[in-house]
């Protein structure tokens, strides 16, 4: 199912890009009136749906990110069936649930890949059975994507974000955190090339389709770019169960931390979940890329951690 | 030109026996017949069945297939996957990846990239190695990794049931690259070698730097017990000398180690666990060491520099 854009939100989303491009500030920018007392809300128990629940209620509750009537778009991974490289759908499930408690009128799943993809990992299953919706974009339509400008993009000077995006007026980030050959670590902030177009994505991995010198430190950079101008509300981080050698595709090495992480820095919630299999945020150029654009906290010791253990 | 008669019935008898084994290219120990041909059929593997045709990606068509991770299958050489989910009526399911590469050497390579020390052999194609709920082989230019959803002894049965099955499909073969028995064996891992045809399989392996430094034409990596040993390969001794000075620079400059100390063709340094790293220019070589401060790095340098090509 294709939705048609919405023309109401559509403008009023065209009016926050104008933003961007005049103060370079982001989508998304979030309720101002949240009362935050912790940054990042770590929960480890086998129930993940429990987890995940509790992950949101230590950070005040879901009714700090979505209001009643919000139309909430819910990005996670359903990369492919093989054990530990997609989005648990307990975590998903827990997310959309909360959502609908919250009061939000809607709850949208969007996705570039196949609903093949969707079906395989059990997603599908929890879409259906939350009375969810499922939008799939053509990645190979162009005219499905929308040229968005990066005023502080160090590599990346434009974007092309899926249409169907701007239809929503909360965006919850929910990818699994897991080992990508290409940058050695993925989590919040490249899970949003998922929003953008496929054939824009691969130049992230190759400046101008050649190999360049500089390469795996431009698909860092871009990544870091694209974060500059989408803010996700709320992440929630899958990091039950997932691999650490052959990502993203995998098969590879599965670790069983079975944790979720919420919060809603990115720079914090990676640096993080890299230290999950014996990384360091400054191992990963990605999240120094975002940290020295401003997109949020790599220093752990100065971020407020609440883990708990169901 | 005329060519006499008896060379006319041995080319003919030749071309014929190479178009009946699968192609003009198996001569070269690489196939041309269409991939979905290695998949097992229906039932032909006991109680193994699929209710789709097998899915196929040429060339690019694999960033569609596994977006990111297709990054390092092109840096070894590919030419085209094919993709397949098996399952039993019991609920067992596996899935089928088959990897045609550029060449012999380029599966051997991505086969041992994929593969980790934590695995036992299986008897299947080369190299067969099953690990916690996977396996993968190399025969010839195809790579084949099976991967169980589940770990039920049925399904880690089937995984080698449909190796076998595979592996009798696939009638060339081809040796591991020679390059890889100068490697000493005394106190090398089981499946502890890595072969690399670039800088993104070098920087999952070690990251001396994001750039590529070295620009090396072939690479491998042997895992020691103490230590790790890497040897890349050039044309000739005049290049080796010059990437071995420009990477050395870097290597000073880059802030990811300390204590440097160059002499001549050698430069040791401390990484940020305090492991030490040697690195020296020989021959066609640049050799590295890495490993435990206590460890002499001398000797070993000296058995290696006598395999070595000057």
């Amino acid at each position: 199912m294709t939705k048609k854009i919405n023309r109401r939100l559509f403008m009023k989303r065209g009016i926050a890009l104008g933003a961007i491009s005049l103060f370079g500030t982001s989508i998304f920018p979030g309720f101002t009136f949240r009362k935050k007392t912790i940054d990042l809300s770590v929960v480890k128990g086998s129930d993940y749906l429990a987890a995940t629940r509790k992950s949101i209620e230590l950070l005040g509750g879901m009714n700090q990110y979505v209001r009643s009537g919000s139309r909430v778009a819910i990005l996670a991974n359903p990369q492919r069936n093989n054990p530990g490289t997609f989005t648990s759908p307990d975590v998903l499930r827990g997310a959309i649930q909360l959502c609908k408690e919250a009061g939000a009128e809607e709850v949208t799943c969007l996705s570039l890949l196949r609903e093949e993809n969707w079906e395989s990992t059990g997603l599908k299953q929890v879409v259906d059975e939350e009375k969810a919706n499922l939008v799939m974009v053509d990645n190979r339509d162009e005219s499905q994507f929308k040229t968005v400008p990066i005023p502080k993009g160090k590599a990346l000077k434009e974007a092309r974000i899926m249409n169907a995006f701007f239809d929503y007026d909360v965006f919850i980030d929910i990818p699994i955190t897991k080992d990508h050959a290409g940058n050695k670590f993925t989590g919040t902030m490249k899970n949003l090339m998922g929003l953008n177009f496929s054939v824009s994505n691969r130049t992230f991995h190759k400046e101008n389709w050649t190999t360049d010198i500089n390469a795996i430190e431009h698909l860092d950079q871009c990544i870091a770019d694209l974060n500059t101008i989408i803010k996700p509300d709320l992440c929630i981080v899958d990091a039950t169960e997932f691999i650490t050698t052959n990502g993203p595709f995998g098969p590879g090495q599965l670790l069983k931390p079975q944790k979720v992480v919420a919060g809603t820095d990115r720079v914090a919630i990676d640096s993080y979940c890299c230290t999950l299999w014996g990384l360091e945020a400054r191992d990963i150029i990605m999240i120094n890329k975002a940290y020295e654009q401003g997109l949020g906290e790599m220093d752990l010791s100065k971020v407020n951690i609440s883990e708990v253990e169901m | 030109m005329a060519v006499p008669f008896m060379k006319k019935i041995i080319l003919i008898v030749t071309a014929a026996s190479m178009v009946y084994h699968g192609g003009l290219y198996q001569s070269y120990g690489q196939s041309a017949q269409d991939i979905r041909s290695y998949c097992p059929h229906s039932g032909e593997v006991a109680s193994w069945f699929s209710e789709d045709e097998p899915r196929i990606a040429p060339g690019e068509d694999l960033f569609l297939m596994i977006n990111g991770g297709a990054d390092i299958y092109f840096e070894y050489g590919f030419r085209d996957a094919a993709f397949l989910s098996l399952k039993t009526k019991n609920g067992n399911a596996i899935n089928l990846e088959i990897y045609r590469m550029n060449s012999p050497e380029s599966a051997y390579g991505i086969y041992t990239f994929k593969t980790g020390l934590k695995g036992r052999p299986v008897d299947s194609g080369n190299d067969g190695w099953m690990e916690e709920y996977y396996l993968n082989f190399w025969k010839s230019d195809i790579l084949v990794t099976l991967i169980g959803l589940d770990m039920e002894k049925e399904t880690l049965k089937g995984l080698v049931e449909l190796a076998a099955a595979i592996d009798a499909k696939i009638y060339m073969s081809a040796e591991r690259p020679e390059v890889i028995d100068i490697l000493p064996e005394t106190g090398l891992k089981p499946n502890g070698i890595t072969f690399m045809k670039g800088n993104l399989a070098l920087f999952n392996q070690y990251a001396f730097d994001s750039r590529d430094i070295f620009k090396f034409n072939v690479g491998i990596r042997g895992e020691y017990d103490d230590y790790d040993l890497f040897l890349l390969f050039y044309d000739n001794p005049e290049e080796s000398l010059m990437r071995f000075n420009s990477a050395t620079e870097m290597l000073i400059s880059n802030g990811l180690f300390n204590n440097h100390h160059k002499e001549s063709i050698l430069l040791t340094m401390k990484d940020k666990d305090g492991q030490q790293v040697a690195i020296k220019q020989s021959g066609h070589c640049i050799i590295i060491f890495k490993g435990h401060p206590e460890v002499d790095y001398l000797p070993v340098f000296e058995g290696l520099e006598k395999q070595i090509p000057h």
